[in-house]
């Protein structure tokens, strides 16, 4: 078996963000195949085209050094949460592909941020909370918490995107998601085009390739996207020049919902690695329920994903690594954040569960539910609220109750977003992005 | 000698011809379009030319029964010489194509208008199916015998389902009064809804609408034992998962007068397949029914051994390459198959170990041919000299000068295999000739 082994430089990595099986007691040889280099201390961080990455058909070393098929860019990342990693091909397609990771011991989470700072933002799109590690997810809060700053003090706005055109291309209908990226855009001057699809060709037949480089063609820099097929966003980012945000496809991902929920539960806890979150709803259909397991258990969290089976099937458990109930008390006893997902009739085929009173009955939240099981709870939804059906009115008005701040929060994320992709897409480091106000441009 | 004018002789090739039990050495003779003699050694003199197969495997010419070849209505995914010869290059030399035509292949003009393109292409025989229904709407029953009169080959609304059980039971009591068969592609509308693949892990990772299972085994259950109660000649069309696999064999131990097929997708991938390594979502897999999960996979070739399946079939579905270039959601269902099916046949089941040679090449001749009843699919003395010539252990890449379909919709482009279908012969006559070696072109029909 020949075999080229993937050299993973791990720098100043956290020893304890890496999962247990690529923890140093956790490592076993694999016999037969000669270690690659060793880890360089103090290297400079690598990464990777993904095309690079290699599949594994080997399971018997899974939970040590090998992960079976399929493995991704994004597996490997997510797997070792701060790690970027080269890789290389296998000698010849005959042979069994092999991950080889060695952490570094000793080492200090706060280079982390320092080191992703001094150079480009990794990803020239925003596709999938899937695709990001957690240091990226990290250094997208860790930016936003500077915009919000910003913004509560009531400064001028910024020019990080002075001249950069936002598109935003909205197929299925949103008035808070599109409102705030385009706020968040204006905030850093940007120009924003609202592409208006119920009165463009789109409805005269035209091709979603067609229309993004149509888009491009007129100047867009960065085109927001919802779409309601699955996948969009993957497939537009095969062709697209622009910058893509996935602002929704299908019930796949809403990213920079779950990061705006991140921020909230953060700002609100102080933290989120170690909370028990539940989420409580419509999971099978809900791309915001997809993108707050991923970005929440990649922070660290550990999630219960809650409602009736035709909602939260069991297999959603083994797909997501998470705790399926389809009892409301058990899913809320004990939970630091209780996450409930709006009952979406215009997503659904037909009407799935029985009766909106039947739903209200079993999963919807109200005061007495919450008293008995756990009155502290953090409650967040990702709106627009259906009032009575998911929650009830006494819980919307508490103070634990933080659906307003996920609001609030989504222009800075989205500010943080648009930075990161900007800096992305000039190749130029995260913290040299020019951040000055536009009192300071005008004089000019 | 003038009465061995037109005689070939094939010598020295391994003959493989399931219908016979038959692995050896041989001679083939061909004559006046018909196997002459298969033997170990023919004299040369009976010939008027000999053909050097030594190294090279002999087989009956495969016999597909469920193929689009989209003419007439929609020309710009395929025509019927351009997917007549695609099947000459995958070594068929029989091809069932399916009625989703428009018009729909449901009165007996469609049915003349499609023989008589197939006599203009490269000599592939092609065999009409005829819808159940007008229009294959589910309602009424097309005249089946007319149908039959003019060369129908098989009955088939697919890749719909026939849905309502009573039409379904009225359509196999004519067949059975006939002799006819009719194919059911087997799927509740109603499960199935608007899901674009298997319903599992995969489906859920990826927020697509997943398939159940169950949406085939419980039409195939019943559509079971309406054969069994009016004796009418089922078969079943593309067969996909585990548990459709064991209602098959429930019902075949019992009497019901079913057969059934798979296709090489089938046999050889899996929903992890939609998942491209880039984290796109691969459109050239997207299938009806959809592609399951490895143990669905694995119990599809054991069923293929244990004989409850009997045939392989394509399921040869070409689009125009521009519409598989779409979100998943909204690229059409289907996958090319004629050009590589016995390539990733071989390279997946044969050269691994799963299945033997023989029993790969039965249920692309002998095994399909049983299905239709039709006497296609063997080297017996008198039968049509349908034959395709194998070359093994030769790699290749299979890219897109390899296909000549006009689809692209294969998600094996870019492999490389080690056995390919190097000629093929309908009738004695040449549709395919990789490496010359029947000579000059003149002998190949135009």
């Amino acid at each position: 078996m020949q075999v080229t082994i993937f050299s993973l430089v791990l720098d100043e990595l956290p020893i304890e963000l890496l999962p247990k099986h690529v923890q140093p007691d956790g490592l076993e040889p694999v016999p037969g195949i000669e270690p690659g280099p060793a880890p360089v201390r103090g290297a400079a961080w690598q990464s990777v085209a993904v095309s690079e990455v290699v599949i594994s058909h080997t399971k018997q070393y899974a939970n040590k050094l090998i992960w079976a098929s399929p493995i991704t860019h994004t597996d490997l990342q997510n797997a070792t949460g701060l790690i970027w990693c080269a890789v290389s091909r296998m000698a010849s397609a005959e042979t069994e592909p092999v991950a080889c990771i060695e952490p570094m011991v000793e080492a200090k989470p706060s280079a982390t941020r320092a080191v992703m700072l001094d150079q480009p933002f990794p990803h020239r799109h925003l596709v999938a909370i899937g695709r990001l590690s957690r240091a990226e997810i990290e250094l997208v809060l860790d930016t936003a918490e500077e915009y919000r700053a910003h913004i509560a003090s009531g400064a001028r706005r910024l020019t990080t995107l002075d001249g950069s055109t936002v598109v935003n291309l909205f197929f299925e209908n949103s008035t808070r998601t599109r409102m705030s990226f385009e706020m968040a855009a204006q905030h850093l001057s940007a120009y924003v085009v609202n592409f208006d699809v119920g009165t463009s060709s789109i409805k005269k037949g035209e091709s979603l390739r067609d229309t993004v480089e149509t888009i491009e063609a007129a100047g867009a820099n960065i085109i927001v996207i919802r779409h309601a097929s699955s996948g969009t966003h993957e497939h537009v980012a095969t062709f697209a020049k622009a910058a893509v945000i996935n602002a929704g496809d299908g019930w796949h991902e809403h990213p920079t919902q779950a990061l705006l929920d991140a921020f909230t539960i953060r700002r609100a806890l102080g933290k989120v690695e170690g909370l028990s979150v539940t989420i409580v709803g419509d999971v099978l259909h809900s791309r915001v329920a997809r993108s707050n397991v991923l970005c929440l258990t990649a922070l660290g969290a550990r999630v219960t994903v809650c409602g009736p089976s035709m909602f939260v099937p069991e297999s959603f458990g083994e797909a997501y690594g998470v705790r399926v109930t389809n009892r409301l008390d058990e899913a809320i006893a004990g939970a630091d954040v209780i996450y409930l997902l709006r009952i979406q009739a215009e997503r659904q085929q037909t009407r799935r569960f029985p009766s909106v009173g039947e739903y209200r009955k079993l999963y919807g939240l109200n005061t007495a539910k919450l008293e008995r099981a756990n009155p502290d709870a953090l409650v967040m939804h990702p709106g627009p609220v259906n009032r009575g059906v998911e929650i009830s009115n006494s819980i919307m008005d508490r103070e634990r109750t933080v659906i307003v701040d996920q609001v609030a929060h989504g222009v800075p994320v989205r500010m943080a977003v648009l930075k990161l992709l900007k800096s992305a897409q000039d190749g130029v480091a995260v913290q040299s992005v020019p951040e000055k106000p536009a009192s300071e441009l005008d004089d000019g | 000698m003038g009465e061995h004018d037109d005689a070939v002789l094939i010598r020295g090739g391994m003959v493989i011809d399931p219908s016979q039990a038959l692995h050896e050495e041989r001679d083939v003779l061909v004559e006046g379009g018909r196997i002459e003699a298969v033997s170990r050694e023919i004299s040369p003199e009976r010939a008027a030319r000999v053909i050097d197969a030594s190294g090279l495997l002999v087989t009956p010419g495969f016999v597909d029964l469920r193929a689009h070849l989209r003419e007439p209505g929609h020309e710009a995914a395929e025509t019927i010489e351009t997917g007549a010869q695609a099947a000459a290059r995958g070594g068929f030399t029989t091809v069932f194509c399916a009625a989703n035509t428009e018009p729909t292949i449901d009165d007996p003009s469609i049915v003349r208008f499609i023989t008589a393109r197939a006599t203009q292409a490269c000599g592939t025989r092609i065999c009409p199916i005829a819808a159940v229904t007008l229009g294959r709407e589910g309602k009424e029953m097309t005249g089946f015998a007319s149908l039959l009169e003019c060369g129908a080959a098989m009955f088939s609304d697919a890749p719909e389902p026939v849905r309502n059980a009573a039409t379904l039971r009225r359509a196999l009591e004519s067949a059975k009064d006939l002799g006819a068969v009719i194919a059911q592609q087997c799927e509740d509308p109603d499960l199935t809804g608007s899901g674009v693949m298997h319903e599992g892990s995969v489906s859920l990772r990826l927020g697509l609408h997943g398939v159940p299972r169950v949406s085939e085994a419980t039409v195939v259950a019943r559509d079971a034992m309406l054969a069994l109660a009016t004796g009418g000649r089922l078969h079943i069309s593309q067969l996909s998962n585990a548990q459709t696999v064991e209602v098959v064999r429930h019902f075949k131990d019992r009497g019901a007068p079913i057969t059934a097929e798979v296709s090489p997708h089938h046999l050889t991938l899996t929903d992890h397949a939609v998942l491209n390594r880039d984290g796109t979502y691969n459109t050239n897999v997207k299938v009806r029914p959809p592609l399951a999960e490895e143990s669905d996979r694995a119990a599809l070739v054991e069923a293929l051994k244990d004989g409850v399946i009997d045939a392989i079939a394509t399921c040869h579905a070409p689009h125009p390459p521009a519409s598989k270039d779409d979100v998943f959601d909204a690229a059409p269902f289907g996958i090319i198959g004629f050009e590589s099916a016995f390539a990733v046949l071989h390279e997946r089941l044969v050269a691994t170990g799963t299945c033997s040679l023989d029993l790969v090449i039965e249920k692309l001749t002998a095994g399909p041919a049983g299905v239709v009843g039709d006497r296609a699919g063997s080297l017996r003395v008198g039968a049509s000299a349908d034959l395709a010539i194998i070359r093994l252990g030769h790699p290749y890449l299979f890219d897109e000068t390899r296909v000549a379909s006009k689809g692209r919709n294969c998600p094996w482009l870019g492999e490389t295999f080690g056995a390919g279908v190097v000629a093929t012969l309908v009738g004695g006559a040449v549709t395919h000739d990789e490496l010359g070696i029947f000579g000059p072109a003149e002998s190949v029909r135009a």
